[in-house]
């Protein structure tokens, strides 16, 4: 769920300013909470320097009328926060209702560091004046009260008396609350689970519980497995895996040990999801079409290829161990074992049956044998001939055995989930 | 929504000699069918998008060089036109302004009318932070941080040819796809294309890339099967035509930078007639805060390399020509006045270039006015006198044929300054 909603309320390092607090955006705003309340969670990205520096909240100013200063408002984030986090583009909410949002939200800035923020900014709200005690500093977030807009503002009908800090608050319960975004995250999270295009029985369900809960997001995803939408034959499988769901998988599948990541990481990137560096704030779109496209679906197949290979240094696979030391000794014993581990919902004979002909009469085992003596030549003379002949055979039997489990992890049934 | 496209061989060349393990497959001969009912109206044109990310000082790219007042704003980097030509000077463009030594290699094409210079082009946005220009200009809303696609990505799907569409449409020399090309249409992002293929020891390639085939042949899923039918479709028509040791065309050396290389490439596309429409690329370095140099150093080199390879990329496809416009983009220009470490700061307008045969070239167009201070946005930076939509979709008309401009981009009135016949 973090991944789902970091994606959900994406931030991204390709804008320089928000990087640094992206890490603990992710560990100490968003996973925490990530099966939490829906408005708690909402609130801690809201408050979260990550946040407020990518969608510019931070630098958002109220106008006063005897300002000289030349800073505004910035309203970046009062639209996405409607209209990607909580209501939803078509929520019912207007142009207007955006700016209010935005004066609400005028003040909600961050702790001056690093040459980030307004480095006047603390001097002035610790002056000792009224503006102090209705300001507030936690951790990185600040709230300044000079700097907010003190007039009546109205959003969706409801008014917003001035309540300083407060304002904010009550404004992402308010939102948190409404029909329209526990539909919006319903869906979403059902179209991230289910399927792209989740049934409508199945949203509602999610949608009553997001309602009947105040957001409870552990009850909306308890709603979700319980419903019977959710096992229905045609919503099993249904989703195309991500790369990085893909790369994770077969990292679990095969019990492979990750002693660096940064290879693994490359090749997410090369398969279409460059993790963390998504630029716009709606995160990456979550439909099948998206992540297959020709270029990604050959990069997905090699990297089933160098990831079975133990290619991809960092990460180390023994595939003999999987298999409790019973060493195939086919490639169609080898298939076997192998798609009971990395397939176990596929129906193995229908895989068998398009694979082995391959496997069998187009000299697999010959060839992979000359690979694999080609990759370990083995120069020594005075070797014993039969303790050559065994070594080259487990040799090339290794190399068998990355053939066919590359093939798995490349092959279409391993791209669903 | 995903929509499925037909992967076709494009007009004309080599359709006989592919050699396609298996035979001729069906694509092909639709193709064939196909293209004979666009061909003739609407032929395919290529353009070629350079985003020069870092903003480029199009003060000292395209100099103002009469202009006292910039001379005043640099007493280090203001650069001259009258000296001897054993220096170095300026290339005079038009008596105002100065073509930058270092892109000598544009001086023959300005000068036959085909390369031409937008000056005082960029956003209306204000902003002067990397990430929002970039990102508003990529996705063609400059107040808009929302939209999902980019506008390259929205051009591919207003070409209104759907049906001659290829793996090879849309793609990017980058590892990651690009903002432009965020959206609904199909976009290849790859940074060499020697690695579309698949991989592995030589000896087993082609029985991998046989084993994979079958596997996505008999799939039951449509969109992988299908997805992986174009893959290998692609993969072997590359393979067929990119050489290891490929020669350019009137022995042009591209530089060995990477933009020479992804021009490079973008050239053996083109002349693979893979149905390539929209390319993109970049360059990068231009954020000269520091020691930005003069005739030589890091300006210099840059403006080098970004000119040598497009030449050696114009070059390179002369027979193609008349079909390929490049335009160089980038987010902002840089203050007038230099800073204190000898650079230049964030600033606002910059310039850019358009080369192509029906280009209105050997002209600086737009508005640069005299870089008195009361002239400056803000008192210090080039003002943006010519919206860059205004450019873009006047290249996505003339150049790619695109009518509908209102989804392309949204609530701009359709302005031109004309810089393309």
């Amino acid at each position: 769920m973090t991944d789902f909603w970091f994606n959900h309320f994406n931030v991204s390092f390709t804008k320089p300013q928000s990087a640094p607090f992206i890490p603990s955006y992710e560990n100490h705003a968003i996973r925490p909470k990530a099966l939490g309340k829906f408005d708690n969670l909402l609130l801690a990205t809201a408050k979260s320097p990550a946040m407020l520096l990518y969608l510019d909240n931070a630098s958002s100013v109220g106008v006063r009328s005897n300002s000289k200063n030349k800073v505004g408002i910035n309203e970046n984030y009062a639209r996405e926060l409607m209209e990607l986090h909580t209501l939803g583009v078509d929520g019912g909410y207007t142009q207007k209702d955006v700016s209010e949002v935005a004066r609400i939200l005028t003040g909600w800035t961050i702790y001056p560091m690093n040459g980030y923020g307004n480095q006047n900014l603390i001097k002035q709200i610790t002056k000792g004046n009224e503006v102090q005690r209705q300001s507030r500093i936690e951790g990185d977030f600040v709230f300044a009260a000079n700097r907010h807009d003190k007039q009546l503002k109205t959003v969706l009908g409801k008014d917003f008396e001035n309540n300083g800090y407060n304002e904010g608050v009550e404004l992402i319960s308010y939102l948190s609350s409404r029909p329209a975004t526990a539909r919006f995250i319903s869906e979403k999270i059902a179209v991230r689970f289910v399927d792209d295009t989740p049934p409508e029985m199945l949203i509602d369900k999610m949608a009553n519980t997001f309602l009947a809960s105040n957001g409870d997001i552990k009850q909306v995803l308890t709603a979700m497995v319980y419903s019977p939408e959710f096992w229905s034959r045609e919503n099993i499988c249904s989703k195309v895996k991500t790369p990085f769901e893909l790369a994770i998988s077969s990292v679990r599948a095969l019990d492979a040990q990750v002693e660096n990541p940064n290879h693994l990481i490359n090749w997410i990137t090369r398969m279409g999801e460059k993790k963390y560096y998504y630029i716009a704030p709606t995160g990456f779109p979550d439909k099948s079409g998206y992540w297959i496209n020709t270029g990604s679906l050959l990069n997905r197949m090699n990297f089933g290829l160098s990831f079975a290979s133990n290619k991809n240094s960092g990460v180390t696979i023994d595939l003999l161990k999987l298999t409790e030391d019973h060493e195939p000794e086919s490639p169609e014993q080898a298939l076997k074992i192998y798609t009971e581990l990395l397939l176990p919902s596929t129906d193995f004979i229908t895989l068998k049956n398009r694979l082995s002909p391959l496997l069998t009469t187009q000299d697999l085992q010959k060839k992979v044998a000359k690979s694999a003596d080609s990759n370990f030549p083995i120069p020594d003379e005075e070797m014993e001939v039969a303790n050559r002949k065994k070594i080259n055979s487990r040799k090339s039997n290794n190399a068998m055995l990355a053939q066919v489990v590359g093939l798995i992890i490349g092959s279409p049934e391993f791209q669903r989930r | 929504m995903y929509t499925r496209r037909a992967f076709l061989k494009s007009s004309g060349l080599g359709l006989l000699g592919i050699g396609l393990m298996g035979g001729v497959p069906a694509f092909v001969t639709e193709a064939v069918a196909r293209e004979k009912n666009n061909s003739l109206y609407n032929k395919r044109r290529v353009i070629v998008c350079i985003f020069q990310r870092g903003a480029m000082d199009g003060l000292m790219a395209v100099s103002p060089f009469d202009d006292l007042y910039f001379k005043q704003a640099r007493p280090t980097l203001f650069m001259d036109i009258t000296k001897k030509a054993s220096e170095n000077p300026l290339i005079d463009l038009d008596g105002r302004f100065g073509l930058h030594p270092s892109m000598k290699a544009f001086e023959t094409v300005f000068r036959d009318k085909r390369l031409a210079v937008v000056h005082g082009i960029g956003s209306p946005n204000t902003t002067r932070s990397h990430f929002d220009a970039q990102d508003y200009m990529e996705s063609g809303t400059p107040f808009q941080k929302n939209t999902n696609s980019g506008w390259l990505n929205r051009a591919v799907g207003l070409l209104g040819h759907d049906n001659i569409r290829t793996p090879f449409s849309a793609v990017s020399l980058t590892p990651a796809l690009p903002r432009s090309l965020y959206g609904e249409q199909e976009a290849l992002a790859i940074s060499d294309l020697k690695t579309f293929k698949i991989q592995g020891n030589v000896s087993l390639v082609n029985q991998n890339a046989k084993s994979f085939e079958d596997l996505y042949d008999k799939a039951t899923d449509d969109l992988l099967r299908d997805t992986g039918k174009e893959s290998f479709e692609a993969m072997k028509l590359l393979q067929r035509d990119m050489t290891k040791n490929y020669q350019p065309a009137n022995n042009v050396v591209y530089p060995s930078s990477s933009l020479g290389n992804s021009l490079k490439q973008v050239a053996q596309l083109i002349k693979m007639d893979v149905g390539l429409e929209v390319a993109f690329t970049e360059s990068n370095g231009w954020d000269t805060h520091f020691n930005q140099g003069k005739e030589t150093g890091i300006f210099a080199r840059n403006v080098g390399d970004l000119s040598n390879a497009i030449m050696a990329f114009w070059n390179d496809i002369e027979a193609y020509q008349d079909d390929v416009l490049v335009m160089t983009m980038t987010e902002f220009g840089r203050t007038v006045h230099q800073n204190g470490t000898n650079g230049t700061d964030h600033g606002r307008a910059s310039c850019n270039f358009i080369l192509g045969n029906h280009v209105d070239g050997g002209k600086v167009h737009g508005v640069v006015d005299v870089l008195a201070k009361e002239n400056l946005e803000d008192g210090r930076d080039l003002p943006v006198t010519t919206d860059f939509r205004t450019v873009f979709s006047e290249v996505a008309d003339k150049h790619l044929r695109i009518k509908d401009k209102n989804e392309l981009f949204p609530d701009w009135d359709g302005k031109r300054i004309g810089v393309l016949r």
